[in-house]
């Protein structure tokens, strides 16, 4: 074999490994960094809570707002289920102003593996729709909405400019997040 | 005299994960007489500045999970002795030596997550192969902490392995102080 033919075969072992590197480099920035989809939610309801009046959680006055938020809202599946299959470390819903990049303004835990993050009961599974999916009530904090005016009312805000939208959002410790679309909450009824 | 309260989130904490950032948003929020501040793993300088200066002559308290555990361990080499240090399953590719570590907080409890094989998630693997510390010295053997705890738990249970208790009822949250969070 002349010495063209080797410096050949060892050029195009380095390239095949360099592919294969960088193949595995790519596949695990796809994996790391992609965010998967938690699937599409679509709001059935929304009120607010005013103070005094029981969400059915747990979360300590010290670190609620008097005044909450309650949305009801469908998803496709279990989000349970959805987690486990994704292999998320928790599954969180979250408030906030729409078209606001996902900065969270309101944010309780829907499910996780461990403690994650402080789960305050506020996010009960509470049946099945017509169409095979599954609903949830989630209370939040009205940290938006605590708009106090002149004559020290409540507006009931709805917010911020575009209002507030709902989404999911879910996270390994470790490399890897979820999401799904934001969507609007409508008014809340008082 | 201010009471600080420092947490230091692990990798990927002030990205995507949040754990240690929430825990922190959380207990702000209930102990505002509190001066509390959230760091990254990777922000070990700007805490270095921050008990140098602001918090210099103030009651110190460092909480660190992860890698943040590890930035913690070596922010003490370069700052007075802290009051109180929770280490929370540390993690660490240089790690630093318990003797020293111990010489630098005048409290220092210590968990270690070793979860067994049906806790055990693919959180622990990672934690393991960036660097996971061993078990320390017992309390009371040199380089021990004053506290220390072996936790059932998960490598990211970050609140679970605050609210674990050692036999004679210390926790990470009791000796945090103040309002707790969940």
């Amino acid at each position: 074999m002349s010495a063209d033919r080797v410096r050949a075969g060892r050029g195009k072992r380095a390239l095949t490994l360099l592919l294969v590197v960088a193949a595995l480099v790519v596949g695990f920035g796809l994996w790391a960094f992609v965010p998967r989809d938690l699937g599409v939610v679509r709001v059935e309801g929304v009120r607010l809570l005013q103070a005094g009046v029981s969400d059915g959680g747990n979360k300590p006055d010290y670190l609620a707002t008097p005044v909450r938020i309650a949305v009801i809202f469908a998803v496709p599946r279990d989000l349970e289920a959805v987690r486990d299959e994704l292999g998320m470390g928790y599954v969180a819903a979250q408030l906030a102003a729409c078209g606001s990049d996902g900065e969270a303004n309101a944010q309780e835990v829907v499910t996780q593996r461990a403690g994650y993050l402080g789960d305050y009961g506020r996010v009960r599974r509470i049946g099945a729709t017509p169409e095979g999916g599954v609903r949830y009530r989630a209370v939040f904090d009205d940290a938006l909405t605590a708009t106090i005016d002149n004559q020290a009312q409540r507006t009931p805000a709805l917010a911020a400019s575009g209002g507030l939208c709902l989404s999911l959002y879910g996270s390994r410790m470790w490399f890897g997040r979820a999401t799904s679309e934001a969507v609007p909450i409508g008014t809340p009824a008082a | 005299m201010a009471i600080w309260k420092i947490f230091i989130g692990g990798g990927g904490d002030d990205w995507f994960s949040h754990i240690v950032e929430r825990y922190h948003a959380e207990y702000s929020q209930a102990n505002p007489n509190f001066s509390c501040r959230y760091f990254s793993w990777t922000g070990g300088d700007a805490i270095r500045r921050l008990l140098n200066g602001d918090a210099k002559d103030g009651n110190i308290s460092l909480i660190g999970h992860s890698y943040g555990a590890d930035t913690a361990f070596w922010v003490l080499k370069d700052v007075a002795t802290v009051d109180l240090l929770i280490s929370i399953d540390p993690v660490g590719r240089f790690k630093r030596d318990w003797t020293s570590i111990r010489a630098d907080a005048r409290v220092w409890l210590n968990v270690r997550a070793e979860p067994n094989a049906e806790t055990d998630t693919f959180d622990d693997t990672i934690a393991w192969a960036g660097g996971k510390y061993g078990r320390p010295p017992a309390p009371g053997r040199p380089g021990g902490p004053n506290h220390s705890l072996v936790a059932n738990r998960t490598h990211g249970d970050f609140r679970g392995m605050m609210r674990d208790t050692t036999t004679n009822g210390v926790s990470g949250r009791s000796l945090l102080g103040g309002r707790s969070v969940g």
